[in-house]
């Protein structure tokens, strides 16, 4: 049969919706002579199921499903595509292996782990995984990772999501085609908004410092101004551009704990939209006791090398660690234990002082900040040393073994053992390692000894071990 | 089977291309493994042809296609949906006898009434109508009607829009590169730009990482952050991940 095809003209379109106002009401699933099934939208559109899977979520069969004529349902506006009920199923595209549990109004949230997937959808979870064909994956947004099991509840979402207009409600409210007068049903240009993304060269601020704003804005229509301010200051402004990047120095105080950086665009066609993002003031404040570091040895010579080691204890579900120095990540650590170390050469004029500092991110996003300690270049390094004991704790009555082990370019001179309060207990000359037995230990309690090495030349250094009586 | 409407999200190559490269550009046509096709934008993402027809108005066959490694096809995040060229063809849905003319951005314009139609794309315009299925008609907006012949040249509509950047909104003064894993690294790997192009980093893996590079260098990024620089001159610049020093990566700046 050939097709012929046909202009709407408003007659048609004003006669159709009579036809159809008579019988349907929001809610109904319905069909021409095709084989599509259409859900009718409380704006009184045709909302489209992308595909079998995704009508599942919502109704077990197609019983309900009214037919219509073909001419009714032309006369009715598509009004895009229905998505996953929420806390049905999870889903994944065929080239990610993320996994997404799908929030009110097609919001996807990636869920983190297998174990918190375990816990939502039970131990078969991954036989409820459907896999979305990538031409429908832009009918979702993602929202942000479900990080434990707490954060999102399948049964609840999807006891709120009552129908598939309360769940589309969930997301911006589309405009609502009220009439259908002189005009066929073709709603004019759509709200769309300007899509923004601004961007700063750093996500902390410290006096003085000059950070680069970026901002680019997408349109259909041409862009005809990005302007960025930084506290209300404007940074710059650029003309019929969809990018736009300028420098701006920090003030010399702070007084602030967040600024704000905003950036207006304009479209041609007098579209606004601003977006804003908030930069913290640079942290100051006190360490977190559950952190700490080491540096092997904090004064050395021009061109040595020294080791740099963020433990965390035990009370820290470790994500990640990372050792800055000067500000510069040098090393990151992921889920590969308590401890990270990292060596480098330090080079510079005599004199010259480093800081280095560990962050540590638990899995539950908590950051933890170490002391900052400083590595400083002289004419002559301190000895490395290391103080050892077999065990991290003794019994009441029992002994304990200690091993001081130094080394140093210029040779050490003596190394020796000392109490809590530094009364020397052991002297050894020379290099070879110092071994003192002390004890036996009557007390219960955290015991501290602490060794020291002193180099030819005379500079000295010192490290402790803790152990405990039981 | 009553549910829905047509499904056809893959495009099939003719041949499987041999090479794998971890370097593209902002323009150029990527794939896995996989059969499906992406168009890798300005913005970093990598945006999908519904259908073969929308791939057919833009390309006229597979041979620009490049292949890269699945992991790093993976790490690039998702865009939305390539539409029409415009003024290649009409198109209209199924279920609704209604006939549009595609204007940039995926914009869908009514065409009045046949003796339009004629006259924009002759006595058989009617052979230069394609469906588009229901389920892609959301990718595109409902513009205003074409009332006369003289508003829109099909040939003029072409000749402004020769890319899917451009369909986009995209221009050439930035381009985007996502940082993955440490097996990934920067993706792409290798990326030739024009000078005084801005360039974005994203990391998009769970695991912070940074860029350092001679002239520029970022903080240790988080999951979703960025980091930009603009290159305002010519040349080769290595560039490597300050926290995983291994992972490293060039950009190279032409005029």
């Amino acid at each position: 049969m050939k097709y012929k095809y046909l202009f709407v003209l408003a007659a048609a379109c004003l006669f159709a919706t009579q036809a159809q106002a008579a019988t349907l009401s929001p809610g109904d699933l319905i069909k021409a002579s095709g084989p599509a099934v259409y859900y009718y939208s409380q704006e009184g559109k045709r909302l489209v199921f992308p595909n079998e899977n995704t009508y599942k979520t919502w109704y077990t069969d197609f019983s309900t499903v009214k037919t219509i004529t073909d001419a009714e349902l032309a006369a009715i506006t598509m009004g895009g595509n229905v998505t996953y009920k929420p806390g049905v199923r999870l889903v994944k595209i065929v080239s990610d292996s993320k996994v997404y549990a799908i929030a009110a109004g097609g919001v996807l949230r990636h869920v983190a782990t297998e174990e918190i997937a375990r816990n939502l959808y039970g131990a078969d979870w991954n036989t409820k995984v459907d896999d979305i064909p990538v031409g429908f994956f832009s009918n979702y947004s993602i929202g942000s990772s479900i990080l434990n099991s707490t954060d999102y509840s399948p049964s609840a979402s999807t006891a709120q999501a009552v129908s598939i207009d309360t769940d589309r409600a969930a997301k911006t409210t589309p405009p609502v085609c009220t009439t259908c007068g002189s005009e066929p049903v073709t709603p004019t240009t759509t709200q769309e908004t300007i899509q923004i993304a601004l961007s700063a060269s750093q996500n902390t601020i410290k006096i003085n410092d000059v950070i680069t704003f970026t901002a680019s804005a997408q349109y259909s229509a041409s862009i005809k101004e990005i302007r960025i301010y930084f506290d209300n200051n404007l940074v710059t402004a650029c003309q019929n551009a969809n990018v736009c990047s300028g420098d701006f120095a920090m003030p010399s105080v702070l007084d602030k704990e967040t600024y704000q950086v905003k950036t207006e665009v304009t479209a041609l066609d007098t579209t606004k939209e601003t977006k804003t993002l908030d930069l913290a003031r640079a942290s100051t404040t006190e360490p977190d006791s559950e952190v700490t570091i080491s540096v092997d040895r904090e004064v050395i010579e021009p061109g040595q090398t020294t080791g740099i080691t963020v433990q965390a204890d035990e009370t820290v579900d470790v994500k990640e660690i990372i050792i800055y120095v000067d500000d510069v990540a040098k090393k990151g650590c992921n889920y590969l234990g308590r401890s990270c170390k990292w060596s480098q050469i330090f080079d510079g004029p005599l004199g010259t002082e480093f800081n280095t500092y560990g962050l540590v991110t638990s899995v539950s996003g908590v950051t933890y900040r170490t002391q900052t300690k400083t590595i400083t270049l002289a004419a002559n390094s301190i000895p490395y040393v290391t103080i050892e004991t077999g065990k991290t704790y003794i019994l009441k009555g029992e002994s304990m073994e200690a091993v001081v082990s130094a080394s140093d370019e210029d040779g050490i001179q003596s190394i020796e053992i000392l109490d809590s309060q530094k009364n020397v207990l052991k002297t050894c000359s020379g290099a070879a390692p110092c071994t003192l037995s002390t004890g036996p230990w009557v007390t219960e309690g955290m015991v501290t000894l602490w060794g020291r090495a002193t180099d030819v030349p005379g500079s000295s250094n010192e490290q402790s071990i803790q152990f405990e009586v039981r | 089977m009553a549910t829905g409407a047509l499904v056809a999200s893959t495009l099939m190559p003719a041949t499987a291309s041999a090479a794998v490269t971890r370097s593209f550009n902002p323009g150029s046509l990527i794939k896995g493994s996989g059969p499906t096709v992406y168009y890798y934008a300005e913005d970093g993402k990598r945006y999908v042809f519904p259908n073969e027809k929308t791939y057919f108005t833009w390309y006229e066959n597979f041979d620009t296609v490049i292949q890269i490694p699945d992991n790093m096809l993976s790490t690039l995040p998702l865009g939305k949906n390539v539409t029409y060229r415009p003024g290649k063809k009409m198109v209209k849905i199924t279920t609704d006898p209604r006939v549009y003319v595609v204007d940039r951005g995926g914009m869908l314009r009514h065409v009045d009434s046949e003796e339009i139609a004629k006259t924009l794309y002759n006595i058989n315009w009617a052979n230069q109508i394609d469906d588009v299925p229901d389920s892609f008609f959301t990718n595109y907006k409902v513009g205003n009607k074409v009332e006369s012949a003289s508003e829109y040249r099909p040939a003029d509509v072409m000749a402004g829009t020769t890319t899917i950047s451009q369909d986009k909104g995209f221009d050439d003064t930035m381009a985007a590169i996502s940082i993955g894993n440490t097996m990934t690294g920067f993706v792409p790997n290798s990326m030739t730009i024009k000078k005084g192009t801005t360039v974005t980093w994203t990391n998009q893996d769970s695991a912070s990482h940074s860029v350092i590079g001679t002239g520029f260098q970022s903080d240790a990024l988080g999951y979703n952050k960025s980091y930009n620089f603009k290159f305002n001159t010519v040349g080769s610049f290595e560039y490597k991940d300050g926290i995983n020093p291994s992972i490293t990566a060039t950009i190279h700046v032409v005029q």
